[in-house]
């Protein structure tokens, strides 16, 4: 486990969907680091030209961005042709993109309540959550498995694993029916994503191996309120940083994990253990 | 990946079985202080690589004093950040209600022991540090499979792998923050006298048949695919935020049945 050995990644691009959000580009950076070639698959370009030229100017390699929407399969299969006209081959795929209602600094953005959750916000959670995946699976998958090799993580929560507790986004001065919570879809699509690990993880397992991790929420700005709540259900006393799911990203797309296949990883701080 | 694992002292029980010995190598690779407990007489005759931050020490563990004074000792020589427990073994009779003896040393073996050691490391280290919150110590267990899923492994080694991965869980609360505790899972890994070995060469079942039904990676695992795991998790540069985690390494034979 020498630096430059066995965490090293094959030379070829993998693919980051939603990788210009916060945990997205941290995979990026992770990927960089150990020799792969970074591809964000994202509607948005936001900041990516900034960001490139920060992870450009630490490992040398410079990351790509394709205007992909992940959920529609013309526009992905476009993204894959530009790909393939670069001779590089596609060794790994991180479907990490979800429409995540995070906490901000002012708590949940707004009402998700159940009672009022309409179809269409329903429909757009899950096609980019769980659709989305889907799509790259089956597209990039089949690459993958065509050229030989490759390898899939699929970014699923610790609330793929337990119901979110709606205490912790509770405001004082509100009723009940008017609080804040965390959405419906968010507990679908990333319990989808660990079902989708399991099927992926037996479809291809002599050439691609998928995996799944459960991450815990990130410290980002969240109201202190919030943050004394939820320190109090993590035995580690606290959320995780940002870069801290970076290590286990690089040993899941590395060799280091040749017969780990189908594992649904919880990294939280020991919340869900249970 | 920078592990950040230089000069860290680590203690490895069951270091000499096919697992243990392979992570002992990869850890004096990343620069540690590796501590080996064993019970073997035959320990002097292991060959690990040559390194002068390598001891073996012959432990009694059954003998909790022992096991004290041994931890103790070691702390003494550089103090400790993490344990790795690879004490165990699947090999029992093949009744399906084993011997209260036979019962009682298949639990031993796979639940007491590594129960036995963790309580003492924990109350060595405890009494040398001041800090409440560290996340560089850890402590790692070995469990398997068997303990998840029907494999017709002998009854109460599944069970007492059950137990250790409780054990697992509940100490992950309960030591923590000052301990990361979590648990490795290995599927069926082939290494030199290990039990697929032995079974292989009694030609009691068709391993090849068995691999391509019930493994879809079908193959075995090797023994460097459990070492770099249990490597990576005694990194808190990297695994700083695994606590209470049992992870499967199996080539996905426990996902589909």
């Amino acid at each position: 486990m020498n630096k430059k050995n066995i965490f090293d990644l094959d030379k070829g691009f993998y693919i980051v969907t939603g990788g210009i959000g916060l945990l997205g580009k941290m995979h990026c950076e992770a990927i960089a680091a150990f020799g792969g070639i970074p591809v964000i698959f994202d509607i948005e370009r936001n900041d990516f030209d900034e960001f490139a030229r920060k992870v450009e100017k630490n490992t040398s390699i410079k990351p790509i961005f394709i205007k992909t929407d992940i959920t529609n399969e013309n526009s992905i299969n476009e993204s894959l042709l530009f790909l393939k006209d670069k001779n590089l081959m596609i060794k790994g795929l991180i479907n990490n993109a979800a429409r995540n209602p995070s906490v901000s600094s002012k708590g949940l953005a707004k009402s998700n309540r159940l009672e009022n959750f309409s179809l269409n916000e329903w429909k757009k959670d899950i096609e980019v959550g769980l659709t989305g995946a889907f799509l790259c699976t089956k597209l990039i998958g089949k690459i993958m498995y065509e050229e030989g090799a490759g390898v899939i993580i699929n970014i699923s929560s610790d609330l793929g694993l337990i119901a979110p507790n709606q205490e912790l986004y509770k405001k004082e001065g509100f009723l009940d029916s008017e609080q804040s919570v965390k959405p419906v879809t968010y507990s679908v699509v990333k319990s989808g994503l660990i079902g989708l690990t399991r099927y992926t993880s037996t479809y291809w397992p002599l050439k691609v191996r998928c995996n799944c991790i459960c991450p815990g929420g990130i410290n980002n700005g969240q109201p202190e309120a919030f943050l004394s709540k939820i320190k109090k259900l993590i035995p580690m006393n606290r959320m995780a940083e940002k870069n801290e799911y970076q290590g286990i990203i690089v040993f899941l797309l590395s060799s280091a994990s040749s017969y780990m296949n189908g594992a649904i990883i919880s990294i939280d701080g020991g919340r869900t253990a249970w | 990946m920078n592990l950040d694992l230089n000069d860290k002292h680590i203690i490895l029980a069951g270091g000499l079985g096919g697992i243990g010995s392979k992570t002992v190598d990869l850890l004096i690779e990343e620069g540690a202080r590796v501590t080996v407990f064993t019970q073997s007489k035959n320990y002097k005759d292991h060959n690990f690589k040559k390194s002068d931050k390598l001891s073996v020490v012959k432990t009694n563990y059954s003998n909790e004093d022992t096991l004290e004074k041994d931890i103790s000792n070691a702390n003494n020589i550089q103090k400790l950040n993490g344990l790795i427990i690879m004490v165990g073994d699947g090999r029992s009779e093949k009744e399906i209600f084993l011997k209260k003896i036979e019962s009682k040393r298949i639990w031993n073996l796979n639940y007491f022991i590594p129960r036995n050691i963790s309580e003492r490391f924990v109350k060595v280290v405890q009494k040398s540090t001041n800090e409440e919150n560290n996340s560089e110590l850890f402590i790692t267990f070995c469990s398997s499979i068997a303990a998840q899923i029907f494999l017709n492994a002998p009854t109460e080694y599944s069970v007492a792998k059950s137990a250790l991965e409780k054990l697992t869980k509940e100490l992950s609360w309960k030591l923590a923050p000052l301990f990361r505790v979590n648990c490795i899972s290995p599927g069926n890994i082939f290494f030199k006298g290990g039990t697929w070995d032995k079974i292989q060469r009694s030609g009691e079942i068709d391993i090849t048949k068995m691999l391509s039904e019930k493994v879809p990676m079908q193959r075995f695992g090797e023994t460097l695919d459990i070492a770099y795991f249990a490597v990576f998790l005694s990194s808190s540069k990297v695994s700083s935020f695994f606590n209470g985690a049992c992870v499967k390494i199996d080539g996905g034979q426990t996902t589909s049945l």
